[in-house]
């Protein structure tokens, strides 16, 4: 592999990878330790594995060491059901990674008020009231956000696939 | 339509559940990997969006690292999802002419457009940003002592992306 399809894996495997762990581990830290030790692999195998074969490598890989952890830190010694990466996985994850992004790009205010329901679990109420706003305001941006997330898994295969030159 | 609006409303639990801002970067994990240097230290900037007849000199490593940023940015500018209905018009009159796309039906924030800037600052390059594509930037610096130099083909959306992705910034494109 080159360093530009290196650097192509990155943007492109990258997150979803992470998404794909962070479901197995629980915490945003150990996933992006555990997907950044695995890309350290990689760019130390870069001149033995194919691009073609990356991707599956990569889920493998992130696959085992998220299961060795859960084995060494939860000591979870029976894991059922997540035996192998599956194509179903790839699909969710490559799908969360697309979500992820699409909250980062929410509007200041409308994301601050979605992620205080989504992600801290206030009511509708104790957003307006710690915000100083409306409940229906509250309802609005958080109908706001979830259409332009629906949006985002609707689009054909996320913003970006291919990396192009452009001449000027 | 149940079963897919069920998974739709777990997936967005799960993933606002962990969302956090700076995490799950890919250029920054390819920064921390050594693959690439930051951005800022390779010297790359925007070219400013200058007046014709503008007599500022080039110079050779500020061209070499422009034409990988172009390559870079507009390598991202190209989506399944959002080409443009009708061919962009390819045929830049000066270095600061933006080309807008021939079909006017869209929104100009979903045009794909030309923008160009020379050694400008991050405020210079938003105002432009906001002009072109009759857009409102939001969280945005507000001390920044970044300069940029890029030519770029794309909607607003792919123009912020990059500059987000590049600058390990988080601007947002608002509707005016």
């Amino acid at each position: 592999m080159t360093h530009s399809e290196l650097a192509d894996c990155y943007r492109s495997l990258y997150r979803p990878l992470g998404m794909y762990v962070l479901k197995l581990v629980g915490d945003v830290d150990e996933a992006e330790d555990i997907v950044q030790e695995v890309f350290g692999t990689l760019i130390d195998r870069s001149s033995d594995i194919a691009l073609a074969t990356v991707k599956p490598y990569l889920y493998r890989s992130v696959h085992n060491r998220a299961l060795n952890w859960l084995r060494n830190n939860r000591g979870e010694t029976s894991i059922e059901g997540i035996e192998e990466v599956t194509d179903e996985d790839i699909d969710t994850s490559e799908r969360d990674a697309r979500l992820w992004v699409e909250i980062g790009r929410l509007p200041q205010r409308c994301r601050e008020i979605f992620l205080m329901a989504k992600r801290d679990g206030l009511s509708y109420g104790d957003i307006a009231e710690e915000l100083g706003i409306s409940v229906k305001t509250v309802e609005n941006q958080i109908t706001k956000a979830l259409a332009r997330l629906r949006d985002t898994l609707n689009s054909r295969g996320g913003r970006k696939v291919f990396f192009l030159p452009f001449l000027v | 339509m149940k079963l897919r609006n069920e998974n739709f409303d777990s997936e967005v639990e799960f993933v606002a559940r962990y969302w956090r801002q700076d995490a799950f970067e890919p250029q920054q994990a390819m920064e921390r990997a050594g693959l690439i240097k930051p951005m800022q230290k390779v010297g790359i900037r925007l070219h400013r969006l200058i007046n014709p007849g503008h007599s500022g000199q080039r110079r050779i490593w500020t061209a070499a690292a422009s034409a990988g940023v172009v390559l870079i940015a507009a390598a991202a500018g190209l989506y399944l999802g959002l080409r443009p209905s009708e061919p962009v018009v390819d045929t830049p009159k000066t270095i600061n002419e933006t080309v807008e796309q021939v079909s006017t039906q869209q929104p100009q924030r979903m045009q794909v457009k030309r923008i160009e800037f020379e050694d400008a600052s991050l405020a210079e390059v938003v105002a432009a940003i906001e002009h072109t594509y009759d857009v409102k930037l939001g969280n945005v610096p507000e001390s920044s002592t970044q300069h940029i130099t890029m030519s770029y083909s794309g909607t607003a959306d792919d123009v912020v992306e990059t500059l987000n992705e590049i600058f390990g910034l988080h601007i947002t494109v608002e509707d005016p």
